[in-house]
């Protein structure tokens, strides 16, 4: 349950950390995040797409349709202007977050 | 659960505009194509993987909800811009604008302007009270066109001579019915893109009727009896000012 709450409350930050990387299309961030967090995190459609379309109605992201790899039409996400500075902002916010965290956390000696 | 019948449950919940509409379905789609892909290569059957697929994209009402959240969601801006021509209705009633042919050519041109653009750029939430004050003016000026051909016709009737001269008899006569056809040819648009928006849009129209039918009941229409006409203002104001907080609400 815990866990669920901290992926959502971080949802949007981890796809724009990823999407900065490279544009990718839904399935192909399913797989990159589930990969990259060693099984960790594994999105599903009804958490995947709406937070996809939230971020692309704040301007955060750009979706647009364009051939995969196989040729197949896909719409692939990349991030804006606006998602870069606010992935700065949320990185940021994170780092002070987690240090506190850590701080509170690590034995008292 | 086949994958068409989990898109068109999908389809049957997701209450937004149609071209929306169909680019979540092709998305999801992709996605499940992407996935039934993946378990086959890894050996299961055609069969089950679509089953497994589908099952796991969900419940298809509660992503539709999810969705519906996501996209219909209204930010400050849209807000203020679903707010603004309620208050500018407020104001013209207020400062008694409304006498002034100007002020009342200016708001109806920009009230149709704007819904236009927004209308173009995909009709957001905010763009239907533009678009419900753009459709008001034809139609409350049906009533005075109405008013004119019922006098017109008396005349013709009682052997006088018709008001405003023929040509311009004649084009108020066609006025109403090619008006009337562009009305319903928008709204048609519009309540297939979002009825419940459009029925939101059509919330000042009875007030603007009564408003209209005061003014002509106590003679402020025709008969230059303008400090009578201006007495239901402030209470018009009101109104116009309760629809914006409404709407921000």
């Amino acid at each position: 349950m815990y866990q669920k709450e901290l992926l959502k409350g971080n949802t949007e930050t981890l796809l724009l950390a990823l999407l900065v990387q490279e544009p990718m299309y839904g399935y192909q961030i399913v797989k990159e995040i589930e990969q990259r967090s060693s099984g960790y995190f594994l999105f599903r459609e009804g958490t995947l797409y709406p937070a996809l379309h939230r971020l692309e109605k704040a301007g955060l992201i750009n979706g647009a349709w364009a051939p995969s790899p196989s040729r197949q039409q896909r719409r692939y996400y990349s991030v804006s202007e606006r998602g870069l500075r606010e992935l700065r902002r949320k990185r940021a916010e994170w780092r002070d977050f987690t240090q506190a965290v850590n701080l509170v956390m690590q034995p008292s000696r | 659960m086949k994958l068409f019948s989990l898109l068109g449950l999908l389809e049957q919940n997701l209450h937004m505009a149609p071209t929306k509409r169909v680019e979540i379905l092709a998305e999801l789609q992709t996605h499940v194509d992407d996935r039934i892909q993946e378990l086959q290569s890894n050996g299961i059957s055609s069969v089950d993987a679509q089953e497994r697929a589908v099952l796991e994209v969900g419940d298809p009402a509660q992503l539709a909800g999810a969705y519906y959240n996501a996209h219909e969601t209204g930010s400050w801006r849209d807000v203020g811009m679903a707010t603004v021509p309620h208050l500018a209705l407020a104001a013209i009633f207020a400062f008694h604008l409304w006498t002034d042919l100007l002020w009342v050519v200016v708001a109806i041109s920009a009230a149709t302007f704007i819904a236009g653009v927004a209308w173009r750029k995909g009709a957001p939430q905010w763009a239907f009270p533009w678009l419900g004050y753009a459709l008001a003016a034809p139609m409350l000026s049906w009533s005075l066109a109405m008013v004119a051909i019922a006098y017109g016709g008396w005349m013709l009737l009682t052997g006088g001579d018709i008001p405003l001269g023929a040509p311009l008899y004649l084009g108020i006569v066609l006025y109403i019915p090619l008006s009337m056809l562009l009305v319903i040819r928008i709204v048609r648009k519009a309540v297939r893109h979002d009825w419940l928006m459009v029925s939101l849009a059509a919330l000042p129209l009875p007030f603007f009727a009564t408003w209209m039918f005061m003014l002509h009941w106590r003679q402020g229409t025709l008969a230059p009896n303008k400090a009578r006409a201006l007495e239901y203002d402030a209470d018009t104001a009101v109104v116009f000012l309760a629809l914006a907080i409404t709407t921000a609400m």
